[in-house]
């Protein structure tokens, strides 16, 4: 082959595929699946997005790679961390600079040893962007102007509204001539313990519905409709007379009245003058910029907070879902057309962020779907598969005899109406201490702050993560090495075939060791235990941060009603090729070599999985 | 600690503050963490400033090196656009020995450069450009080596000059004004905690100053906060 053409598409699910496809409702990939073939593809422990697409680029488990799921830990402080990369300054006189948590070989460094070109845009993990030969764009991971997955903004005038997860809320006041003066929220400076910011003018025209956002940014005047998203606003946030950050965002106006309630996105990145290397030359992403307009650079990009938190509408996140599918689709047909031959990569993440969002309504018993009457939006989830397939359709036509033409996506998605608080069960179990007269509730907070480690054996963060409490690795351990068997094997029996009492349901399917799972460079850094979640079930809201919530089960009211974090046999994957392979039990590690085989390289030493063409 | 002073003859006196200077973010970070400024009615070039502050230090006894006196700028354009190549990478070979206090690298921008672009091969000012960027990544390099280190950079053009420095637990911060080439000398021995002879010409910019110890904070609410920041926006939490 002289090209292998990958087009992800994050989270598609075989349970939806399977019944459209028979149906005829995704004639592209029926027609790859005419030619080659279609196979459930089994995912990673655990089946999470950064885990499961580091296995495809590296060909290894997870201990090849050292990302386990989104969040770590510090064993030094207990801190929950974001696995996904961390800023290291090797002394005073060098500025901190992003290390990415993802290591093992990627297939395209393989690739560029060969002499083969790859294009690779938003791969998860690709932050800051590997220096390959061909062209890079970071996906998953880039973080905003404020270090984090995306913190948005929302301005309304009620008064003592409590901010919600990932977002700052700014009170306004209304003055005599329909005008607010606020502020945009713009990078933390740690030194000052505050936030930079930049003050703004709305001007409120409400026999038009709109508003127009005055400041020094580009437009110096912003026209923001009701109901509708605005351009981009670039801004620039000065930090000292000599250091300043350039960013973009965009709004939508919710309402002027009776409440005034405005939602300001997270400050991405521009692509144009990033603080760090947003790509591989760093001039490709002002080159995509140059060439098909600006887009959102965020890793997250979909505003999945935003309804998550119910300051958006199922219309407003759905109308930037399109937007961003829009953005990926142009920026993918540009490096198809430039691409002759080598590897070929491009992610589409909105269907995992918009089935999470729109699952509940799947399912009329959902706990999410009592909270508020939402229109029916049934058919959300199927529309947004027929325009997916319609996109795998473009990519088709760069594909000839000499291509290998894949479509994959790393894990499915399944239902989550009830969560279980891991950490109140290691308590229940007498696994876990919290400080006198302290009980599970929100009174233990977050970050394991009323636990007493001095009688705590294991504790629980992340998304199904648990550790031991080990002596010589955590900072006050007490579970020595030679009893860490013991207790794994004590969580291994308690929790396996968990009761969810209301429910008369099995909760917890099964809880796996390290050992079992995963071997190789990183595997010492792996949790513990694993907690792999029945259908329905997964880690509650409270536990990823290290809380210890009152009780054990919980529903969820969220609309945030579907995920996959739950045992990856219920949770496959789809593969597509458009040439015949061994389609018996694929694995995403079997993605590697497939594609190194195809361009007519050896796989990697260290990759586990073998080529499933022929 | 030892001290590394760069001479730049860059052909501009300042050239960490051009308008786009903020790309030379190495260069941004020194002035950030140290102090920067113009000397006052100096018109010498970049590379006799350096080598009039190496000279003061060696007369107080230290063993000062250094790299780069032939400064040659004769050759191609790619050559040309590389800041001296073997001259960085003696200074990171001399950074790791320990035989010396006082390390003085001088590098000069080839005039040439100002007049023709890498790229068209054309006059522009974008060679310039170039090369400014690679010199502020040969820098980071070089300060990937140096923990216990005091740097100084002088720079000269159009009869006129600059500096930063920087140095552990130095108290100098910020824009200083009217700094003498000569003060640089005792300066810096009043960083290391030596005295200053009373031969030795110019005075102290840190003068009554003091130093500044670095400040251990433990388990903060500040830390919760940059801890959640960084994890929000995480749907799944």
């Amino acid at each position: 082959m002289r090209k292998v053409i990958v087009v992800g598409l994050d989270g598609l699910e075989p349970k939806i595929v399977e019944p459209m496809l028979e149906a005829g409702a995704l004639p592209n990939l029926a027609s790859v699946r005419g030619r080659g073939g279609y196979a459930r593809l089994q995912t990673t422990f655990p089946p999470q997005t950064p885990v499961a697409w580091s296995t495809f680029a590296t060909g290894t488990n997870p201990g090849g790679h050292g990302i386990f799921d989104f969040i770590a830990r510090d064993p030094t402080t207990y801190f929950p961390t974001l696995a996904l990369h961390h800023y290291e300054q090797k002394n005073a006189f060098l500025p901190p600079h992003a290390v990415n948590g993802r290591r093992g070989t990627p297939l395209w460094e393989l690739l560029s040893n060969a002499g083969i070109p790859s294009t690779v845009l938003r791969h998860p993990l690709t932050f800051p962007p590997d220096n390959i030969r061909g062209q890079m764009l970071g996906g998953v991971g880039v973080p905003d102007l404020r270090g984090g997955l995306g913190t948005s903004t929302f301005y309304t005038s009620a008064e003592n509204v409590p901010a919600q997860d990932g977002e700052s809320v700014v009170p306004v006041r209304i003055d005599g001539n329909d005008s607010i003066a606020t502020r945009l929220i713009g990078p933390r400076n740690p030194a000052a313990r505050s936030d930079l910011q930049l003050n703004v003018t709305l001007r409120l025209d409400r026999s038009a519905q709109k508003i127009l956002l005055r400041s020094d940014g580009h437009p110096q005047e912003l026209e923001i409709r009701q109901g509708q998203w605005s351009d981009w606003l670039k801004v620039k946030f000065r930090a000292s007379p000599l250091v300043s950050v350039r960013g973009m965002l965009r709004f939508y106006l919710i309402r002027l009245a009776p409440v005034f309630e405005l939602y300001a996105s997270p400050i991405n990145f521009d692509p144009d003058a990033p603080l760090y290397p947003l790509s591989a030359p760093p001039e490709y992403a002002k080159e995509l910029a140059a060439k098909l307009g600006t887009f959102s650079t965020l890793g997250m990009a979909e505003e999945d907070g935003g309804l998550k938190n119910r300051r958006l509408s199922e219309e407003a996140f759905l109308a930037q879902c399109a937007d961003v599918l829009r953005e990926r689709e142009r920026m993918m047909l540009y490096a198809l057309e430039r691409q002759r031959d080598g590897f070929f990569y491009c992610l589409f993440d909105t269907p995992d962020r918009l089935q999470h969002l729109f699952w509940r309504f799947r399912e009329p018993d959902h706990p999410a779907n009592r909270q508020d009457v939402t229109p029916e939006m049934t058919r959300v989830i199927e529309d947004h598969y027929r325009h997916l397939d319609a996109l795998v359709g473009k990519a088709m036509q760069f594909v000839d005899e000499q291509t290998l033409f894949i479509i994959l996506s790393d894990h499915g998605m399944n239902s989550f109406q009830r969560g279980l608080n891991l950490n109140t069960w290691l308590h229940e179990n007498g696994l876990l201490a919290l400080q006198n007269r302290i009980e599970p509730g929100e009174g233990a907070g977050d970050f394991f702050r009323a636990v007493d480690w001095s009688r705590t054996r294991a504790y629980a963060l992340g998304l199904g993560s648990l550790y031991l409490n080990l002596r010589g690795r955590e900072a006050q351990g007490i579970v020595d090495a030679s009893e860490a068997a013991t207790v794994q094997a004590a969580i291994v029996k308690g929790l396996t075939g968990l009761r969810d009492p209301a429910r008369g349901k099995i909760a917890v399917r099964r809880v796996v060791t390290r050992d079992q799972v995963y071997r190789g460079a990183y595997a010492q850094e792996s949790p513990d235990l694993l907690v792999n979640f029945a259908e329905g079930y997964r880690v509650s809201w409270g536990t990823p941060l290290g809380g210890v919530p009152a009780g054990l089960f919980e529903d969820n009211t969220k609309k945030w009603g579907g995920d996959h974090a739950i045992d990856p046999d219920l949770v496959p994957g789809v593969l597509f090729m458009d040439h015949p392979f061994q389609n018996s039990g694929p694995s995403m590690i079997d993605l590697a070599p497939t594609i190194l085989s195809a361009l007519g390289v050896p796989k990697g030493p260290a990759m586990e999985g073998a080529a499933l063409t022929a | 600690m030892k001290i590394l002073i760069i001479g730049w003859e860059s052909a501009r006196a300042e050239p960490w503050r051009d308008a786009d200077a903020e790309r030379l973010t190495h260069l941004r970070w020194l002035m950030e963490i140290g102090c920067y400024g113009r000397f006052e009615n100096s018109s010498e070039p970049a590379s006799v400033l350096a080598q009039t502050i190496g000279d003061q230090l060696a007369n107080s006894g230290k063993r000062v090196r250094v790299i780069g006196a032939a400064l040659a700028h004769d050759g191609n354009l790619d050559e040309m656009v590389q800041p001296s190549r073997e001259h960085f990478a003696e200074a990171r070979h001399l950074l790791q020995t320990a035989d010396w206090d006082c390390g003085v690298l001088l590098e000069r921008a080839p005039t040439a450069l100002s007049e023709i672009d890498i790229a068209t091969r054309e006059p522009s000012a974008n060679a310039l450009r170039g090369y400014d960027e690679r010199f502020d990544l040969q820098l980071s390099e070089l300060l990937a080596l140096g923990n216990d280190t005091a740097i100084v950079i002088v720079a000269s053009g159009d009869a006129q000059s600059s500096f930063i420095l920087a140095a552990p637990h130095s108290p100098l911060h910020g824009e200083i004004e009217g700094a003498q080439p000569l003060d640089l000398a005792p300066t810096l021995l009043e960083l290391e905690g030596e005295s200053v002879p009373e031969s030795m010409p110019g005075k102290s910019l840190s003068a009554g100053r003091g130093s500044i110890s670095t400040e251990e904070t433990g388990y903060t609410d500040e830390e919760e906060t940059l801890v959640r920041e960084r994890l929000a926006g995480l749907g799944y939490i």
